[in-house]
Parts: structure tokens; C-alpha cells; sequence
């Protein structure tokens, strides 16, 4: 039997893995590879001017936590640790119960700015050859946040009519309990006794006693009524999944602002430090309901003691170079998240010293999920090539590979 | 599910005109829904099964006078929505009656029922 096998096209998809093409780092150290994201601002300002994974950065949203983690962090405070990178938002961390949902949800700056702000610090020792302890710190906040999409006030609402079945339940319960009412008459009765002999009430043992007895009878009547799994179970399992579907995406205009600067402590002499780095990111734009975001950025970097090329390619050290990036990104998300098309373009100028040209760089990036964990993605660019001006077109990344389908023959057997 | 509960008087005066007003403010973004309950009855929040729906408002309860004797009981369920926070806070106000009062509670939700409820037994007194 002859038999045929077509061997299919083969279309086997890579993501990315831009880490592998070094294609994408200027001579300064910065890392910019062939991601979209190089427009965005930083998640952790500190950390990424020192280098430290983002996975490292601790975020807290109570005192007691922060103060456990440094003491951890510090060996009970005997010392400090390797390194450290917490991102530290003042507003939730010591005010977060005069953040109401209202205030949460809107857009003006004020409640913006306090809401989002975030100071972001990191610190990293090197015990190499050459001993070093680098330092970043850094802040983030929003001006303009968009809006909160409709999906989550109507799983909000849901939420609502689930939550005030509970709370009238349990309301009406206490209001009713025999138990509760014994303890209000007994302590009034208790509390005006005291008042005419004038001693204070406030402090009387007998009336802290019964109060302990009503919070407890509250409390017990609360469990008993949600143990009843009947009747709140299914209310119980309702809430829960309208908490874990809600996203706060917002849409709409955004305006973020962000900026750090590091140092580093040669030798680890902390009464002698040099200026490492600093930056400001400022960006803004629009992100759609329909998946399109629109963004630029306008970002301005210091870099003390850098090496570089002239427009010659002579190599030269400047005293400070000072950078100022401006860019554009567009880019599409599908509403399933599957598909994603985008480009960003960056005009990179050297402010300081004078007399680099300036340079351009571009990105196009098409990314499609096929399956998950697989994903058939394109990226097309030109970099700013060699440290500041190089000339040329390159293609960053075509990782398409297409196994072209033959075919076999089988006589039979 | 956890609950946190405060039991307390609040001093009334005998006046038939002044107002007793109450406020809640719900912190740390979180969502809630309010029960009340005063001297026989259920107020009326205008949400559903007749709750307060909005994480922050302010209620009249009636006269000083009319509050003499009578209890208030609220319960708040608070609904754990930021994804950066599990704690919840609710602050009561009383204002109206001999003197103004304030108290604030605190809890972190729990992680399974993602909701915790409050509840305040005040005797006007």
C-alpha cells in the first residue's frame, strides 16, 4: 500500500525571548531591548535604576508588616541585609482608612496624585573584588488615572444585593435576640443605678463585663447565621466569584509621572558617594475601551562619567551625558487578550555634551496566541545602534520558523 | 468570615427638635453594604433589601427625644476589592446628641470569604 504522509507545515512560535539579542542594548548599559514596554515608566523607579529584579521590590499595606520585613531584612536589626528594595505607598500604607471606594474610583488630581504616589527605595551590596554598595531612590504617581471600566461597578452592584441579604439578616437577628435584650435592659438599668450614686460608668467593671457579653453574643450570632450553609452558602460563593472577577481597568486619558536617581558607595565608605544615574519618565495617553492604547513618553536621563561615540565614532568620556528620549506607542490588544499588535517609535537626543546627532529607533511587534504557552509572535525594528548614531536597518527578530511540508512515500508493507 | 463588633452607650438630651445624625465612612477603597436598625425598625437605605449601598453617607435617626431608651444596630459587610490590600476599616459618627462621638474599627479580611462584617450595638441613653 502506498501510502502518503504529507508532513505538514510546520509553524512553530517562539516567544520572544528578546534577553537573548543583545542586539537591543546601547553601550550606555541601558538596557533597551525589543519590548514594547521601553515607553513605559517604570514599575519600580529605585529598583530599576540599580538593577534589582522587580520581583525583589517589597510592597506593604500596613505598618506592622513593613517593620516585620525590615526586621527580618535586617537580622533583627543586627544588620543589613545583601539587598533591599521596598516600593512604599504613604497613602494606603498610613492612611488607607480615609481612602473610601468613591475616592478610589474618581479621576481628579488630587485623589490621583495621594492615592498613587509611591516612593520606591533600593539598595544592593557587591562583595566581589571591588566591594560596592549601590543605591536608588525613586517616586512614581499618577496625574490622571482614566476611568474604572463598567464591568467592575456592576459586579459591585451584584456584590451589593448579595451583601445587604447578609447584613439585614443579621440585623434583624440581633435586633430580635432575647439573649442581647436581656444584657441591653440589665446594663441600662446598671448605667442609671450609677449615674444617681455619680459614680462613672465608663470604668465600672460590672458594665465593661456586660459589654464584653453583648460583643460576644454579636459575635456568635453573626457565625451562627453564616455557618448556616443552606441559606448563605450559595450567597457566600457568589460574593467571592464577583471579588475575583473584578479587574479595575481603567480607560481613558493618563498622565504618569516618575523619576529616581543612584548612587554608588565605592569600597562600601558610606561618607563617599558618586551619582550613578538619574531620570525622569513622564507619560501620557489614552487607553481605549476597544483594546488601542495610544501613549508618549518624554523622558530625560544624567549620566555622570559616560563613555561615548561622536558622530565620528571616536570614542569619547563626557563628565555628565545628558539624554532626552521622546516617543510614541500604539498598539492593539484583542479583547481576549490573544492578539496584539503595536509599534513604538523613540527619537533619542544627547543634550549634553553637544555635537551627537541624534538617533531613532523603532519597534513593530505582532504577537498571536495560538495555544497557551504558545504564541506566534513577529518584531520588527531598527535600534539606535551603537552607542548613539549608527546607521542601518536591522531586523531585531523574526521568529517565525516554518517547517515546509515534504513528502514520503511508504510501499506498502 | 470574621466579625468585629462594638457595644456602647451614646448620651441623648430631651430635646423634641434636635436631630441625632448618623455617619459612616467605609477606608481603604474597599467595598461595603450597611443594615441599620433603630429603635423598631429597619431604616430604609433605598438599595436593595432596604441597605445603605454607598461605602460613605450620613442618616438622621430622629430626635433626641425620640432616641431615649432605644438601640441602634448596624452591621456593615465590607468587601475585599483592592488588589493591593486586604484591610478594611469603618469609622461611626454620632453628632446630635450631648456630645459628638467617633469610633473606628479596623480588620483585615479574610482571604477565603474575601468579606468581613462590622457591627455597632449603640444604646441611647
Amino acid at each position: 500500500m502506498k501510502r502518503t504522509i504529507i508532513s505538514s507545515l510546520l509553524l512553530f512560535v517562539l516567544v520572544i525571548g528578546v534577553n537573548a539579542q543583545d542586539t537591543g542594548k546601547d553601550k550606555d548599559g541601558e538596557n533597551d531591548d525589543y519590548k514594547l514596554d521601553l515607553l513605559q515608566a517604570p514599575a519600580s523607579p529605585a529598583a530599576n535604576l540599580i538593577g534589582t529584579a522587580p520581583t525583589e521590590v517589597q510592597t506593604f499595606t500596613d505598618p506592622t508588616a513593613f517593620m516585620v520585613s525590615l526586621q527580618n531584612g535586617a537580622r533583627n536589626f543586627d544588620g543589613f541585609p545583601k539587598s533591599y528594595a521596598v516600593d512604599i505607598a504613604p497613602a494606603w500604607l498610613f492612611w488607607g482608612k480615609n481612602i473610601s471606594y468613591a475616592e478610589f474610583k474618581t479621576d481628579n488630581w488630587w485623589s490621583n496624585i495621594k492615592q498613587s504616589f509611591v516612593l520606591s527605595f533600593a539598595y544592593t551590596n557587591t562583595d566581589s573584588v571591588v566591594k560596592q554598595t549601590d543605591m536608588g531612590i525613586g517616586f512614581k504617581l499618577s496625574l490622571r488615572r482614566g476611568k474604572i471600566n463598567s464591568d467592575a461597578d456592576t459586579l459591585i452592584m451584584r456584590s451589593d444585593t448579595v451583601m445587604s441579604y447578609m447584613t439585614g439578616k443579621i440585623v434583624l437577628s440581633l435586633a430580635n435576640d432575647s439573649v442581647l435584650n436581656s444584657y441591653d435592659s440589665s446594663i441600662r438599668v446598671l448605667k442609671e443605678k450609677l449615674k444617681s450614686e455619680g459614680a462613672d460608668p465608663d470604668t465600672d467593671d460590672d458594665i465593661i463585663e456586660l459589654k464584653k457579653k453583648m460583643n460576644a453574643r454579636i459575635a456568635y450570632i453573626t457565625a451562627e447565621i453564616n455557618k448556616s450553609p443552606e441559606e448563605l452558602k450559595s450567597e457566600f460563593d457568589s460574593l467571592k466569584k464577583f471579588t475575583e472577577k473584578i479587574d479595575f481597568k481603567r480607560t481613558g486619558f493618563k498622565i504618569d509621572l516618575a523619576g529616581g536617581t543612584a548612587l554608588k558607595f565605592p569600597g562600601q565608605v558610606f561618607n563617599y558617594s558618586l551619582l550613578s544615574r538619574a531620570g525622569v519618565w513622564l507619560t501620557a495617553g489614552w487607553d481605549f475601551d476597544n483594546g488601542m492604547t495610544a501613549m508618549g513618553i518624554l523622558r530625560y536621563t544624567h549620566n555622570p562619567d559616560k563613555i561615548y561615540y561622536d558622530n565620528d565614532s571616536s570614542l569619547y568620556k563626557a563628565d555628565n551625558l545628558d539624554i532626552g528620549d521622546a516617543g510614541a506607542r500604539l498598539q492593539y490588544e484583542g479583547k481576549d487578550g490573544k492578539f496584539l499588535f503595536g509599534g513604538e517609535i523613540i527619537y533619542r537626543t544627547v543634550l549634553n555634551p553637544k555635537g551627537v546627532a541624534p538617533a531613532w529607533r523603532y519597534i513593530i511587534n505582532c504577537d498571536y496566541q495560538v495555544k497557551k504557552n504558545t504564541h506566534l509572535t513577529l518584531t520588527l525594528g531598527r535600534d539606535f545602534d551603537g552607542t548613539f548614531n549608527k546607521d542601518g536597518n536591522l531586523i531585531a527578530a523574526l521568529n517565525l520558523i516554518f517547517g515546509l511540508g515534504n513528502t514520503i512515500d511508504f510501499d506498502g508493507e | 468570615m470574621s466579625t468585629t463588633t462594638h457595644v456602647d452607650f451614646y448620651n441623648v438630651s430631651k430635646s423634641k427638635s434636635k436631630n441625632v445624625s448618623l455617619t459612616i465612612n467605609t477606608g481603604f477603597g474597599q467595598n461595603s453594604t450597611s443594615s441599620i436598625y433603630v429603635g423598631s425598625g429597619m431604616l430604609d437605605g433605598g438599595g436593595p433589601n432596604g441597605a445603605f449601598t454607598e461605602e460613605d453617607f450620613t442618616v438622621d435617626l430622629g430626635t433626641n427625644y425620640e432616641l431615649n431608651g432605644k438601640k441602634l444596630i448596624i452591621t456593615i459587610s465590607v468587601q475585599d476589592i483592592q488588589p493591593h490590600t486586604d484591610e478594611s476599616s469603618i469609622t461611626l459618627r454620632l453628632t446630635g446628641g450631648v456630645s459628638d462621638y467617633k469610633k473606628l474599627m479596623t480588620a483585615t479580611i479574610d482571604k477565603q470569604t474575601k468579606v468581613v462584617f462590622y457591627t455597632y450595638y449603640i444604646m441611647f441613653h
